[in-house]
């Protein structure tokens, strides 16, 4: 489903440049549960963006379901963020304006589906999370656990085949984190979504079925 | 999706109180203005609408040429031009000619009222959209001595409507049976007499004398307007060409000392706003004016633009996330820029709600108008011009902002939301703010001078006594018995009769006058006065006497110079001057019997100009009474006993001559709408900047936070925080000062006596523009320097 071949990143610095990423090679298949993992600066998090079409490669090829997406523009990077990609973020980026309702509907939104299909999509989600009595709630009236939780319905609600999770459980405590990766696992096993996520703990990896290490920018093993 | 983002904006609104706040009451204060000159606008826009084919309606205007050479773009048209256009060109379906001289006193029982009106055609009813109320406009104005009169002018003659029949008795201009009442015209037009009679009276009232011989003159352009409505299919250069053969076929072409007269059309639609012609009719404002007003409005407008885009772009730093969100989440970029417009424009809409609600209150409780509020009630069409125009405010005040923000990249807005470099930011920020600011001190230094002029304009020593004078009118009856029967009035001094008072704008008199010796033609202003007329104003003889007590009514036998005059007769001394004999217009002779010290007869704008006082009686249109009394009370009681006395059934009008002068030649008005434009912008713009300092002050509490933990104390960091303002504002004083003095030279070159910017104007508005721009400031910055370091170093 993804395959990266001779993928690199390099930032300029003033004259230099920063490499980040140095020809990475990488196929992820259709229903994995991918970790992540390495040290901080190691190039997770560039990876994940390029995963996740946030950032372009500066070398490399990118197939995604088998289409070049490397060099894709704006519009058509746009399509597969509203169908195939969904995100899941340490810091969970909900919009504090919008209700957790609301803040589930947003993807929906930008997909231009009709009112009632909106409507019964979110509520569906929203019967899943058992989260319908906080619906009208906004981001900070939540505890860190069901912004996450928030987070995730948002990623899922327009049924992506990828969910790209950068350090999903990175600002919780370690029950809250459990709650998170439970439901990643399921995810994964009932909705046979692909899931790729960056850690540091060694027990949320152990609920993936494959870890990447990567440092220094070059995929260990 | 429409309706989520103004939900999202109106939320925004609620948490942003201070940054809502800024810019919708900015906003507001500008719209009302803007809205004031909108309607206006509209009105000034609006005359001459409702004529049956207005587009093919033209009006004949002349390019006047004088003898001297001087050249007049007159709005009038000699009087057989309309026939000649009827008889001899095959290219109008109809023509009227408007004769604007039937203004005087009607004459109805006891009572005497002033009506304006003109003769006219029936061909009037056939051009233009007027009808009738009651009446055949066929035949309305046919016959001779038939009379037209407004609904307002029947009801103001004869006290109702019901008056067909009934004569209309003019003083000097004889008898008209009235034939039709007009209906109230649909909308505003620039012809806008009281009364049309028929054109066909005319030709008696010339043979009698009533009316100078006119209607076949070619040379005469001062009175008569010609109207052509060409027919469907004639092109307006068949008119020009028309025109062109008639100035050829009547006037020679203009040369030294030979005057002429070339014919030109004008479309019915381009008369208002005035073009500004001479003679021209109607109360249209001049396009000047109107752009005038535009140009207040929409600067006024694009400083609380400003306003707006400064803050939003400042603020950006916390929507920022918001647009990486929404990006990941399969938002395209227009999205997002649409999402940022709608935001703008729900502001402006609210504004707009507040500014009507001002403008409602401007209109209804306060009279400091600043000289464009109208009348106008608001219709639906006004309504949706608000809209429409609040609705482009918001594009304008949101473009910046909201494309700056829609080209946030989500990876790196989500990464690390520091090193954000905003499009334009800092420069775009600064430039805005130097702009506002210099636009706010060119304004207080503008208004500065405005104030001190006319401070200086009424404490100006004109050279003529002006308290204790009550001016009353001499209606008719001699004025020599009026004298003699007021003087009796118990506090009375002394009494003057004149053609009107001195110092009030178009109150003196012109005439030619010619010196015998060399023959050369001048213009003088004058003022018509008899014996008392030196005693009363006060005026100081250098040479000769006054007036002998007495002297011929009907033959001017001597004339009173100034100073002036004195100099353009090339003579040395004021003595020199007496005795020396002088040709009036008229081509009458008198001789100077004294010269008086040179005073401002005109409003201090104008220079002083040769003058002469004059004893002509037929002239005299006031008494002016100089009293000696302080019981004013009952003073004004005996004078207005004794004057009805002699005016039985006529309304007294007395009016102080002081009151008057302040009355007519004050600069209250302009000086108030001045005021109120200057305190406008520099509210807008110190609200701008208290929310940029307060907002970027916010974004750097983290480095204020460190700066206390290493031992900074508040003064220190409240210098540091303000100083690129306080920069800021400098550069803004360095653009406005010489911006604001060229400005106030540019308005005090109106005034022939006028004051000089001084040091201190200039070092005064800046410094009262630097102490509000330092209380914004400083207002934030040392809120933030005298913050608790724990509290903002613990939260991150």
């Amino acid at each position: 489903m993804i395959q990266l071949q001779k993928i690199s990143k390099h930032y300029p610095v003033g004259f230099g440049k920063n490499e980040i990423l140095k020809d990475v090679d990488l196929t992820i298949e259709e229903g994995e549960f991918v970790s992540i993992m390495g040290p901080s600066g190691s190039g997770k998090s560039t990876l994940l963006h390029i995963l996740g079409l946030l950032e372009e490669p500066s070398a490399g090829q990118y197939l995604f379901q088998g289409e070049r997406v490397d060099k894709m523009n704006e519009k058509k990077r746009t399509q597969l963020h509203r169908g195939a990609i969904g995100f899941v973020f340490q810091a969970y980026h909900l919009i504090d304006e919008l209700t957790v309702y609301e803040n589930i509907e947003t993807p929906l939104l930008y997909k231009s589906l009709s009112g009632s299909e909106r409507k019964s999509k979110v509520a569906d989600v929203l019967d899943r999370f058992n989260m319908v009595a906080k619906k009208d709630l906004f981001p900070n009236q939540l505890s860190g656990g069901q912004q996450q939780l928030v987070g995730i319905a948002r990623a899922i609600v327009a049924e992506p085949r990828v969910i790209l999770a950068d350090e999903p459980t990175g600002n919780l405590h370690s029950d809250q984190a459990k709650v998170i990766m439970e439901l990643f696992k399921q995810l994964n096993e009932q909705d046979k979504i692909t899931i790729i996520q960056v850690t540091h703990s060694d027990l949320n990896a152990t609920y993936g079925n494959r870890i990447i290490q990567i440092r220094d920018g070059h995929i260990q093993g | 999706m429409l309706l989520r983002y103004i939900l999202i904006a109106f939320r925004n609104l609620r948490r942003q109180r201070l940054f809502a706040f800024i810019n919708i009451a900015g906003l507001a204060l500008s719209m009302t203005v803007c809205l004031m000159v909108l309607k206006s606008t509209k009105k000034e826009f609006s005359y001459d609408k409702f004529h049956p084919a207005a587009s093919r309606t033209w009006r004949i205007t002349s390019q006047a040429t004088t003898q001297e050479g001087k050249h007049y773009h007159m709005a009038s048209s000699p009087l057989p031009l309309a026939n000649v256009l009827r008889q001899d060109y095959a290219i109008a379906e109809d023509v009227v000619s408007l004769y604007g001289v039937l203004s005087g006193n009607v004459i109805e029982g006891k009572k005497k009222l002033p009506v304006n009106g003109a003769f006219t055609e029936p061909s009037f009813f056939r051009v233009f959209g007027f009808s009738l109320k009651s009446g055949d406009p066929a035949t309305a104005l046919s016959a001779p001595n038939s009379i037209v009169l407004s609904e307002a002018a029947a009801g103001k003659i004869f006290g109702n409507t019901a008056v067909m029949g009934k004569v209309v008795h003019f003083e000097k201009m004889g008898d008209y049976i009235v034939t039709g009442i007009l209906a109230p015209p649909p909308g505003l037009s620039h012809i806008d007499y009281e009364a049309y009679a028929s054109l066909s009276s005319v030709p008696a009232l010339e043979q009698q004398g009533m009316l100078p011989n006119r209607s076949q003159d070619w040379n005469q352009v001062q009175d008569g307007y010609t109207y052509v409505k060409l027919k469907p299919d004639v092109s307006k250069s068949s008119l020009a060409t028309a025109l062109a053969f008639i100035s050829q076929r009547f006037y020679q072409p203009a040369a030294k000392g030979i005057g002429s007269i070339t014919l030109e059309q004008q479309s019915l639609g381009s008369i208002s706003p005035s073009q500004e012609l001479y003679n021209d009719i109607g109360n249209a404002s001049p396009w000047g004016k109107v752009l005038a007003a535009i140009a207040v409005a929409l600067g006024l407008l694009i400083c609380a633009c400003f306003n707006y885009t400064n803050l939003s772009i400042v603020r950006s730093l916390q929507r920022a996330r918001e647009v990486g969100v929404r990006k990941v989440n399969g938002a395209l970029r227009w999205q997002v820029f649409l999402q940022f417009i709608t935001e703008s424009v729900v502001m402006c809409v609210l504004s707009l709600v507040l500014a009507i609600l001002m403008l409602i209150l401007a209109e209804n409780y306060t009279s400091i108008g600043i000289g464009f509020m109208s009348g106008e009630p608001v219709d639906f069409m006004l309504f949706g011009w608000f809209l429409v125009f609040s609705v482009a405010t918001g594009v304008l005040a949101g473009i910046i902002p909201a494309w700056a923000l829609s080209s946030f990249q989500p990876a790196k807005v989500l990464r690390n939301m520091v090193d954000i470099k905003l499009f334009g930011g800092l420069g775009l920020r600064k430039t805005l703010i130097v702009i506002q600011f210099t636009l706010s001190l060119t304004a207080i230094i503008f208004f500065v001078t405005v104030y001190r002029q006319f401070a200086y304009k009424e404490a100006f020593n004109m050279g003529f006594s002006r308290d204790n004078i009550l001016n009353v009118p001499l209606a008719d009856g001699d004025f020599q018995l009026m004298k003699d029967r007021m003087m009796q009035v118990k506090g009375v001094e002394a009494i003057t009769a004149s053609s009107g008072t001195l110092g009030i704008p178009r109150h003196s008199g012109f005439l030619q006058v010619k010196t015998a010796t060399n023959g050369n033609r001048m213009q003088i202003g004058y003022y018509a006065g008899d014996a008392d007329f030196l005693k009363v104003m006060q005026l100081k003889l250098l040479a000769g006497t006054d007036f002998p007590r007495t002297m011929s009514r009907n033959q001017e036998q001597y004339i009173i110079v100034n100073e002036q005059m004195v100099k353009s007769l090339n003579l040395k001394s004021p003595s020199d001057a007496i005795g020396k004999a002088i040709w009036l217009s008229d081509s009458s002779m008198v001789s100077i019997i004294g010269v008086i010290k040179d005073f401002n007869y005109q409003p201090i704008e104008v220079p002083i100009f040769p003058m002469a006082i004059r004893f002509v009686p037929d002239q005299f249109r006031q008494l002016q009474i100089l009293i000696n009394t302080k019981d004013k009370d009952a003073l004004m009681a005996g004078i207005k006993a004794a004057w009805l006395e002699m005016h039985p059934g006529q309304t007294f009008t007395g009016e102080w001559m002081s009151d008057l002068l302040y009355e007519k030649t004050s600069g209250k008005e302009p000086v108030s709408g001045v005021a109120i434009l200057v305190l406008m912008i520099t509210v807008i713009a110190a609200l701008g900047l208290l929310g940029v300092v307060s907002y970027t002050t916010f974004t750097r509490r983290r480095e204020i936070g460190v700066r206390k933990v290493m031992g900074a104390g508040v003064s220190g960091l409240v210098l540091l925080l303000s100083r690129n303002y306080l920069r800021l504002i400098a550069l803004a004083g360095l653009i406005a000062l010489p911006l604001g003095y060229l400005a106030s030279q540019l308005f005090l070159r109106i005034f022939a006596n006028r004051i000089s910017i001084g040091f201190f104007t200039l070092a005064g508005s800046f410094a009262a523009l630097l102490c509000i721009a330092l209380l914004a400031i400083i207002s934030q910055t040392w809120r933030a320097a005298s913050s608790n370091p724990v509290d903002v170093l613990r939260n991150d």
